[in-house]
């Protein structure tokens, strides 16, 4: 997919590990590591705004488009 | 969620299950009985009517030939017969196993539609083989007329459309569990 998900790069920034940003937002562990490895087709505006609110980021942050070659 | 009480989808299973296994027991006597009838040179033509409709006169062929060919296409209809049965048995199998709304129903919906959908026209084409032979005392009495939608094919389309349906529900749901 064109959408790359920098989930993974904005949780190193920010020294948090996946497991605290689950127990922070309230979404499953399972959800996240979908979300982090794009095995995903579509992100709820509530999960963006706990993600974004939790990591005090913008959602530009953790999405890049990379045009397919 | 469709349910329906395990004790009912067993029942429900088994009694598809002995219709089955008569069903085949009946095509294989009816095809012995049909090679038997062609060795002895009596070219006598079973007859299917739709809803229990009998004809006690004997409609024969008036060769070998074609009464092969009938004989071969009535074998055929009532094996396609079967095989619905035995998808619509596969289909309470899976619910009965618990696997839900699975990609395979509505694989097995449209499976049976089509399968309905042949059987329809076959059936339409037995009658306008054996309406064709000589009826003997029965021409002039009765005559048939090719129905071009059946009322099995209405239901064989009823089944696609809602294969269709399901189809749909599924992509929905698997666009649901996708969405985090």
């Amino acid at each position: 997919m064109a959408i790359i998900i920098r989930l993974d790069r904005v949780l190193a920034d920010r020294k948090m590990s996946l497991t605290e940003l689950s127990e922070k937002v309230g979404i499953t562990m399972a959800n996240l590591s979908n979300l982090k490895t794009g095995k995903v087709s579509a992100i709820r505006l509530s999960t963006m705004e706990a993600i974004c609110e939790t990591l005090g980021c913008q959602p530009g942050d953790l999405f890049e488009y990379k045009t397919e070659e | 969620m469709f349910s329906l009480s395990n004790k009912g989808l067993r029942y429900l299973t088994g009694l598809l299950t002995l219709s089955l296994i008569l069903g085949s027991l009946t095509v294989a006597g009816i095809t012995v009985y049909l090679v038997v009838l062609a060795v002895q040179g009596n070219y006598s033509l079973l007859l299917v009517f739709p809803e229990g409709l009998q004809v006690t006169q004997a409609v024969r062929s008036a060769s070998l030939g074609s009464y092969l060919l009938y004989s071969i296409l009535l074998v055929a209809t009532l094996v396609l017969g079967l095989f619905f049965l035995f998808l619509l048995r596969s289909i309470l199998r899976t619910l009965g196993e618990a696997k839900g709304f699975t990609q395979e129903l509505p694989k097995k919906i449209t499976r049976m539609g089509y399968v309905l959908l042949a059987n329809a026209y076959m059936k339409q084409l037995l009658l306008v083989f054996a309406f064709n032979q000589d009826l003997g005392d029965l021409s002039g009495l009765l005559a048939f007329r090719f129905q071009l939608l059946p009322n099995e094919a209405l239901y064989a389309l009823l089944l696609l459309v809602l294969a269709g349906v399901f189809n749909y529900a599924l992509a929905l749901q698997r666009e649901y569990e996708q969405t985090v």
